[in-house]
């Protein structure tokens, strides 16, 4: 699964997209756990999971053909 | 005219405002929100917007239900500009017509708050001697209203 990222965590991690093996459903609050593991450098970052282009919550069941993203505090305006 | 977009161009307010306005409209209240060059002492040289497009323009889209539902009948119209800005440039211009001034001024306050609360856009300060993406706070907006 690619997971896109923006702004700040975009430079943490060097690049527009992380990459998961995700190969079953599971709750973005697991996804959210499976991303630090794999990019430790993004579990003090505060962002919130857009699956198909909605926020979810930590319930939520992420497919793995979602489209998912890292969605931090907007600064738009 | 799409109206709610996400643009990598000059704004063009004069389109926004055609599109709201019809025969049952008495008021049109346009705010632009503009590159400003000093916040709290700080000397911005420029702004880099950054949107996540496809999901922004949902969230625009959004906002304006959200205003049809709380003010039935007011038209909206919003674009937000992304990449480099120069100090003065236009970065959002909301429009909103309606039959009468107060509900086309509330109307278009809620739009701007809305936007700075839901809508995945980020703006990064460059300024002489560094950079920052702002929105970098530890706490997401509890106002967040995580909404379908």
């Amino acid at each position: 699964m690619k997971i896109k990222v923006f702004a700040g965590l975009k430079e943490k991690v060097s690049a527009n997209e992380v990459e998961l093996s995700v190969v079953e459903d599971m709750t973005a609050e697991q996804l959210r756990h499976r991303i630090g593991d794999v990019y430790p450098e993004l579990i003090d970052e505060v962002y919130m999971i857009a699956v198909n282009d909605e926020f979810v919550m930590d319930n939520h069941y992420v497919h793995p053909n979602d489209t998912v993203a890292l969605i931090p505090p907007v600064s738009g305006g | 005219m799409k109206p709610f977009k996400i643009v990598d161009t000059e704004i063009d307010t004069s389109s926004l405002q055609a599109f709201v306005l019809d025969e049952s409209k008495g008021a049109v209240v346009t705010f632009t929100g503009h590159v400003r060059e000093w916040t709290q002492g700080t000397r911005t040289v420029h702004l880099e917007y950054e949107a996540y497009v496809s999901m922004a323009e949902k969230k625009l889209a959004q906002i304006g239900e959200e205003i049809n539902q709380q003010w039935p009948g007011v038209k909206i119209a919003i674009a937000h500009r992304v990449g480099k800005l120069d100090i003065s440039e236009v970065a959002v211009a909301i429009v909103t017509a309606a039959a009468h001034r107060k509900e086309c001024y509330a109307s278009n306050e809620y739009a701007i708050e809305r936007i700075k609360e839901i809508v995945p856009i980020w703006k990064k300060e460059v300024w002489d001697d560094g950079e920052e993406w702002i929105g970098d706070t530890k706490q997401y907006h509890k106002n967040v209203e995580v909404k379908r």
